[in-house]
């Protein structure tokens, strides 16, 4: 009975450490400054261990009180190096998207790393999760807005997983068939009329004329002083287009930072 | 900046673009008027007024000077703005003259068609009429292969 009982609680503590090799000392929600309870933080890291056993991505999601206790050069510095003291990410790659907050200036930056978590989350794309849980944070409503973050990065992994982007409009589809159509009539007709309307133009030839150079007589009048008052300056400034891609740095992290 | 012998028409039966393109003529060719050079002919008197005709002129010269100033002015220069303009005309005499003009009008699919010629030079100017389905037709045969070409760049 006694050997039985011994062999039995062999087997569970075996069975426990192999059923699920991520969660073993991986806190994927860590907060030092108590503000979701400890129920929330309880809920959202067994989420969090559902997302990486299930697509072998990590979500992290870190707040602390001041990002300069880990990197002063900033936020986005701070979260790297978290991410790289905590060895966070999953698989050989340790892939993974790291969320942090700093609550002393209200700082937040959003990290991926690894070549699969780095396709997954393109700039695009956390610019469009930025969109899904700043707003949240914003409202102090660090459950929801972390909430919001694991949703939306499940979303877009399980999206690249399938071969799809998550980061375009559900009717962007339909839009870009629409201005396609749009593009193959109009432009053609556009340019198939100007060239008309011009060829017509040179059908007629009178024309009233507004000046009279060649009734000048004697030397033209030539301007001999000049001045130049400066008045003012005008600055053009072009934004720079979004590229569709990931801008990777060279320690192989991409992300963004912002306020919250 | 001096102005000599602007021409302005000075009968309003003869549209002004048509005498207006039909320019220059060799006034090297003038000669003191004289009644012998009418007959055989029918003559319209002028009724454009001197004023009239004059203050047409003295637009053309007064644009032709801004013209020439904003070029001297904008030299160097991407693009040159006026500010504000003060141009002062001093008008000479003004006086008539009878310049060869050989005019013909037709008429094809109930539209009527003028054409001038500038008797000194030949100069020939007038409104060609335009046929409608060529237009269509033209305008069809650029714009077809123009979208195939566009639908083929865009769905590939």
């Amino acid at each position: 009975m006694k050997r039985k009982g011994i062999c039995l609680l062999l087997t569970l503590m075996l069975f426990f450490c192999f059923v699920s090799p991520v969660s073993a000392d991986t806190a994927f929600f860590t907060d030092e400054t108590g503000r979701p309870s400890p129920e929330e933080l309880y809920s959202l890291n067994d989420e969090a261990e559902r997302i990486a056993e299930e697509y072998f991505c990590g979500v992290y999601g870190y707040i602390v009180g001041d990002y300069e206790t880990y990197n002063s050069e900033s936020v986005y510095e701070a979260a790297k190096t978290i991410y790289q003291i905590n060895d966070l990410g999953v698989g050989e790659d340790h892939d993974g998207v790291l969320l942090l907050l700093s609550m002393e200036e209200r700082d937040y930056a959003l990290i991926a790393y690894g070549d699969f978590a780095n396709g997954t989350f393109t700039d695009a794309g956390k610019d469009y999760m930025a969109d899904v849980f700043l707003s949240s944070f914003g409202n102090d409503d660090w459950y929801g807005g972390f909430l919001d973050y694991l949703e939306v990065s499940e979303e877009m992994v399980a999206a690249e997983i399938s071969g799809t982007s998550a980061d375009v409009y559900e009717g962007s589809d339909d839009g870009s068939v629409i201005v396609s159509v749009l593009i193959i009539l109009l432009v053609p007709c556009g340019i198939a009329l100007l060239i008309c309307l011009l060829l017509r133009r040179g059908m007629k030839t009178a024309r009233k004329k507004y000046t009279a150079e060649e009734y000048i007589s004697g030397e033209k009048v030539e301007v001999t002083v000049r001045e130049d008052h400066f008045s003012h300056m005008t600055q053009v400034r072009t934004p720079i287009p979004k590229s569709d891609g990931t801008s990777i740095d060279i320690g192989g992290f991409s992300g963004k930072s912002g306020k919250f | 900046m001096p102005f000599e012998r602007i021409p302005a028409d000075a009968s309003s039966k003869m549209p002004d673009d048509y005498m207006d393109s039909i320019e220059p003529f060799d006034y090297s060719e003038l000669r003191p008027f004289s009644m012998a050079y009418l007959p055989g002919y029918l003559a319209d008197k002028y009724d454009v007024s001197m004023e009239e005709s004059s203050h047409r002129a003295g637009e053309r010269a007064k644009n032709t000077a801004e013209e020439l100033l904003r070029r001297d002015a904008a030299a160097g220069y991407m693009s040159c703005t006026p500010v504000s303009r003060n141009v002062q005309i001093h008008r000479g005499r003004v006086q008539y003259a009878l310049l060869p003009v050989w005019l013909l009008t037709t008429k094809w699919n109930g539209e009527n068609f003028l054409f001038a010629m500038n008797g000194q030079t030949g100069k020939l100017i007038g409104d060609l009429p335009v046929s409608k389905g060529r237009f269509w037709g033209l305008f069809a045969g650029i714009a077809l292969p123009l979208m195939i070409l566009t639908a083929l760049l865009v769905l590939l």
